[in-house]
């Protein structure tokens, strides 16, 4: 599984089900996901698809009720609590939806950007938070509280946080959630230049559609279970009215079904509804000279 | 790391500032208790020392080390080092000291035989140091080293001479019996002063070295080793160093360290200090007065923890996200933690340091305060800080982090997602909750309230009084618990009963209270702890007043049994005892009720101003006269009683404006009342006398030289109490926890009789004259009128 080395994450028939009280509900069920270094990934999902449990279990925050998860080539489910926490602190980068999460109020940008220094026990850090603070376009406000800055500049606090300890990989759960489209859209810059000067991994979990024409591979999940991806199509014209989002992307991007380890695959419901199938379809699949080509089973509709 | 700290209390400053109250309370509190009552300990230490200094004439500061049968070069040896290696050892200033040399004893005979009959005298000889600072010469000079002459010169003190027959400016000789027929002439000794004693009250003579003295001769100490040059004609006794420490310095803090020097000093030498046996016994008391003073502060420090568990629990909470935070940074539970603990380390420095101080103000508060304490103690105590203090301070500031860290620490295990998930699913049951501590606490309350009522049955049997305390420990404690329970288990049952209240009119309530309701139902757990907090501090608040006003009461009801009446005359001398106490008036402070009643005055005049112009006195209400006689003689059949107190009594009179409480006769007083009105012989006994009388005995009353002051009666009935009757009036236990348990009082007996019936057997009887004054008219009205 780990031996390719250029996977960051890796994820394996990952299950998770939360047990609230009597009743079971099943987060994730089997989901494999793995993403190259120096990928821009976006998971995007419905609310309750299991976004945030997948990201939750890829920080190590959270283990899964079963399914494996490799980071770095390291299994996560096999490291000590203490490791857990090491691995936590310099691997992963977390920016949160909410700013709560992410930033103490009352300490200053500055400040805020050196605390997990302070965890992890780093000399200097004042000299590279305050560099983390220019790479993200906040030189000037370092010594601001959160009341002071905008939803936006607090968001980007938060990313600069969370490169504090030079992590491998770095997480955001909804980042521009509760950001105005043009905010939203300077986030993902920042995001994405980060990932292209530093090469750092980005997996960016969002509900929002429009983020994905930033990110050349786009993960859409549904009901704990990988629905299709997306990746970047090359040509492209750019002039496109943004206003219609679901178009959008799927002219920006070419949209595969995803066949998971046991054969099992996924028909976006797009796709079903333009293709008026239904549960219980049967398709038929014929070889010929470019590959293999699937058939709606017409003698059944 | 410090900035972080810092910014995190500025960010909760007012919590902060808060729990450092709470903090410096704890810490002043429980510093303020052994403060308190080394205060007290110290003033009693200092009276009981001079007590024993009274009653047996010896100075308690008086340390002693003796040596027996040694050879010089060891006396001289020990003599060198007595200072650094034992009296220096005693933390006392040092007043005075000296060192007694004895030698073995001898014959002393006249060198010339001046009588021709003289009995043998044996003496032996005493060296003090520094005697001569300490005697008057009544006769001669003091002796002089001059060590070429073979007579050595010597004084003796008034007894000696008369003792020992020794005759100033003579010269004897001493000599020791070898055998039967043989005699060895030891020296010769010439007196050349005789001496009194300076002081005796002086500390230097102690008992023993008065006794020393008294058949001895002093030599100078030069002299005493030549003479003992020669052991076999003569050698050293003993030896004995003596100083003498200055007692008013001993610190009740030191006497543990004193003992325990003693004790170990014994095991080298006979060492003896005179205040040891005192000082010893006082431990213990001292240990049940602060056991007595803990108890009764143990709400206030149940309170205390209740508030630090509270307010840290609010700041936890506060901090809950920033926690999470920390910890999704990948913050370990002990990093957080750690911040905690520094946190609480610095209130609870600060607690440390400022507690002990503001103790000392509340101590000097509670020492000047008229409240109960008042009675142990009434001139400003002698508060002071000691490193003992600040053990407790110290152990305050350790339970109080302690109580800060439990709600964080529990904060600190919870990771980010057990923290979300939490929030969903509130409602936890408490630790209390879950082991039922409520129930347990309450039944261990009642069984002790339940075991209290049985002792205090015992008690009430065997008649307790005295100055005590009148606060029962235990009952307090049990009091607390009690508490304690009670709120907890009113916290249990809280949601039952709104639910019950919402159940019952589901379909009734307006949205208002319908809304309400559903919220108050489910309660979060710092809401109930903040309701536990009030609850105690409620009802401690209410039973702590409810018990300075039982005190109070009883303290007034006291001296009014104790005096009987408003006010007090005692005509024959026209001496005015005014009430101590007007009625209804808290807090006084009351003078000492005994020394009242003992108030004797000394020229037993009788002024003859008749009984009618009392009765026309402007502004009473009653007026009685009672025959009181402490010291009389009951005869019965066969069995006598000495120093019986009587009382006579114009009963319906009495009864109107005697101050008695109702309950602590079976019957009310009015019904013995009419008893004695209606058998004009009648006489009723104090309970004591039962065993020896019988009702319908008749009983013979006596007193004074004049055997006609006799007079016959009847026993009608027998009582526990009566108005200024106390069955134990010499002795004053200061505190409860000297409870009557196995110590025998010298009781007193009581006998009641008719006035009228006294007085037509003996016309010219004194007596005093009970008045109750008019709601609102003051003693002094009175007075003046007198
Ligand atoms: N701690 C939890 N306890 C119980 N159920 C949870 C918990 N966290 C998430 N879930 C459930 O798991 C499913 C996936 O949640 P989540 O991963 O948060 O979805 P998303 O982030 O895509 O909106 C949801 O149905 C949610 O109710
Ligand atoms: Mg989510």
């Amino acid at each position: 599984m780990a031996d390719n080395k250029n996977l960051v994450v890796e994820c394996d028939n990952l299950v998770k089900i939360y047990k609230a009280k009597d009743l079971e509900v099943v987060a994730l069920q089997g989901l494999d996901l793995s993403v190259e270094k120096g990928e821009l990934t976006a998971i995007i999902g419905k609310s309750g698809s299991g976004k945030s449990t997948l990201l939750n279990i890829i920080a190590g925050l959270e283990r899964p009720s079963a399914g494996k998860v490799f980071v770095d080539g390291k299994d996560l489910l096999k490291f000590t609590d203490k490791e857990l926490k090491e691995f936590n602190r310099s691997s992963i980068g977390f920016v949160w939806q909410n700013t709560a999460r992410n930033i103490i109020p009352y300490l200053t940008a500055q400040q805020n950007v050196e605390v997990p220094m302070m965890i992890t026990g780093h000399k200097s850090r004042s000299a590279w938070a305050k560099e983390l603070l220019q790479m993200v376009g906040l030189g000037n406000k370092r010594n601001s509280r959160l009341g002071e800055l905008s939803g936006g500049e607090q968001q980007r606090v938060a990313i600069a946080i969370s490169l504090a300890n030079s992590p491998r990989l770095v997480l955001a759960d909804e980042p521009t959630g509760s950001v105005d489209g043009r905010t939203a859209h300077n986030i993902l810059e920042v995001f994405s230049r980060l990932n292209k000067e530093l090469g750092i991994t980005v997996v960016i979990v969002t509900h929002d559609m429009r983020i994905s024409k930033m990110v050349n591979r786009v993960i859409s999940i549904s009901d704990g279970m990988i629905g299709s991806e997306l990746f970047k199509t090359d040509c492209l014209s750019h002039n496109i009215d943004n206003s219609d989002i679901q178009s959008f992307i799927s002219k920006t991007h070419d949209e595969f079904a995803i066949v998971d380890r046991k054969g099992r695959m996924r028909i976006p419901e797009e796709l079903m509804t333009k293709m008026n199938i239904k549960g219980g379809q049967k398709l038929t699949i014929h070889e010929n000279d470019r590959g293999f080509e699937v058939f709606v089973d017409s003698l059944s509709k | 790391m410090l900035a972080f700290l810092y910014q995190r209390i500025r960010n909760n400053i007012l919590l902060f500032v808060m729990l450092l109250c709470g903090a410096i309370l704890a810490s002043a509190i429980v510093s303020c208790i052994p403060m308190y009552s080394n205060a007290i300990f110290q003033r009693l230490l200092i009276k009981d020392l001079e007590q024993m200094q009274k009653d047996t004439t010896k100075y308690p500061g008086t340390y002693s080390v003796e040596m027996i049968g040694k050879s010089r070069e060891e006396y001289q040896k020990v003599d060198k080092i007595m200072y650094s290696k034992y009296a220096s050892q005693i933390s006392l200033p040092i007043k005075d000291k000296t060192a007694v040399i004895i030698t073995d004893p001898f014959n002393i005979e006249e060198e010339r035989k001046t009588k021709t009959w003289r009995k043998s005298v044996i003496s032996s000889i005493a060296a003090f140091k520094n005697i001569e600072e300490h005697i008057t010469l009544l006769h001669g000079r003091l002796p002089e080293n001059n060590s070429q002459n073979d007579v050595y010169e010597v004084i003796v003190s008034q007894n000696a001479a008369k003792n020992l027959d020794l005759i100033l400016n003579n010269t004897h000789i001493l000599t020791k019996t070898v055998s039967y027929s043989e005699t060895k002439t030891i020296a010769k000794v010439k007196v050349v002063g005789i001496f009194t004693y300076k002081d005796k009250a002086d500390a230097f003579w102690d008992e023993d070295n008065y006794r020393n003295l008294d058949d001895r001769i002093v030599m100078l100490e030069s002299d005493v080793e030549r003479i003992t040059e020669n052991r076999e004609l003569l050698k050293i006794y003993s030896m004995k160093w003596m100083y003498f420490y200055d007692y008013y310095e001993l610190k009740s803090e030191n006497i543990k360290k004193i003992i325990s020097t003693i004790y170990e000093q014994r095991l080298t030498a006979r060492v003896n200090l005179n205040l040891l046996g005192v000082v010893e016994e006082y431990l213990s008391r001292q240990k049940d007065l602060s056991i007595t003073l803990w108890i009764l502060t143990l709400p206030f420090i149940v309170i205390i923890c209740f508030f630090t568990l509270m307010i840290s629990g609010l700041i936890v909470k506060n901090d809950e996200n920033e926690i999470s935070v920390l910890k999704s940074r990948g913050a370990g539970t002990f990093q957080i933690f750690f911040l905690y603990i520094i946190q609480s380390l610095i209130m609870a420095g600060i607690a440390f340091i400022i507690g002990p101080i503001l103790g000392k103000s509340i101590c000097r508060i509670m020492g000047a305060s008229n409240g109960f304490m008042e009675l142990v103690s009434r001139k400003s105590l002698p508060i002071r800080i000691t490193a003992e203090i600040y053990q407790f301070s110290l152990l305050a500031a350790a339970i109080f982090v302690v109580f800060v860290l439990i709600p964080a620490f529990r904060a600190c295990r919870t990771s980010i997602v057990q923290y979300k998930r939490k929030k969903n699913t509130e409602n936890k049951q408490a630790i209390w909750e879950k082991f039922f501590l409520d129930i347990v606490v309450l039944l261990i309350s009642v069984y002790g309230l339940y075991k209290f009522s049985d002792r205090q049955n015992v008690l009430q049997k065997t008649g307790a009084s005295g100055q005590e305390l009148q606060i029962d420990p235990i009952l307090y404690m049990i009091s607390t618990l009690f508490v304690i329970g009670i709120g907890l288990l009113f916290l249990r049952l809280y949601p039952y009963l709104i639910n019950c209240i919402y159940q019952l009119g589901k379909n009734r309530w307006n949205s208002v209270l319908y809304y309400s309701l559903i919220n108050t139902r489910r309660i979060e757990s710092n809401a109930r702890f903040i309701m536990l907090f009030i609850i105690l501090s409620i009802s401690f608040g209410v039973l702590s007043s409810n018990q300075a006003r039982t005190i109070n009461q009883n303290l007034e009801d006291k001296i009014r049994y104790e005096t009987g009446a408003d006010i007090v005359l005692y005509p024959y001398s026209r001496v005015v005892l005014d009430s101590p106490m007007s009625p209804a008036k808290s807090f006084i402070p009351p003078p000492d009720p005994v020394a009242l009643r003992n108030y004797k005055p000394e020229v037993l005049e009788y002024d003859e101003v008749p009984y009618r112009e009392y009765q026309n006195l402007d502004g009473i209400e009653g007026i009685t006269r009672v025959f009181e006689e402490e010291k009389s003689i009951v005869k019965g059949n066969s069995v006598d009683l000495e120093e019986v107190k009587v009382l006579g009594i114009v009963p319906h009179e009495f009864a109107k404006l005697a101050w008695f409480r109702n309950d602590l006769l079976p019957f009310h007083i009015n019904k013995y009342m009419n008893v004695m009105t209606q058998s004009p012989n009648a006489a009723l006994l104090s309970k004591d006398m039962q065993e020896k009388f019988d009702l319908g005995d008749s009983i013979s009353i006596q007193w004074g030289k004049n055997k006609e002051n006799t007079l016959l009666c009847r026993v009608h009935g027998f009582i526990n109490y009566f108005p200024t009757y106390n069955p134990y009036p010499d002795n004053n236990v200061t505190f409860a926890s000297e409870e009557l348990n196995g110590v025998k009082w010298k009781t007193k007996s009581l006998v009641v009789v008719n006035f009228s019936t006294l007085q037509s057997k003996l016309p010219g009887i004194r007596y005093n004259i009970w008045i109750e004054k008019k709601p609102g008219v003051t003693d002094g009205t009175i007075n003046d009128q007198l």
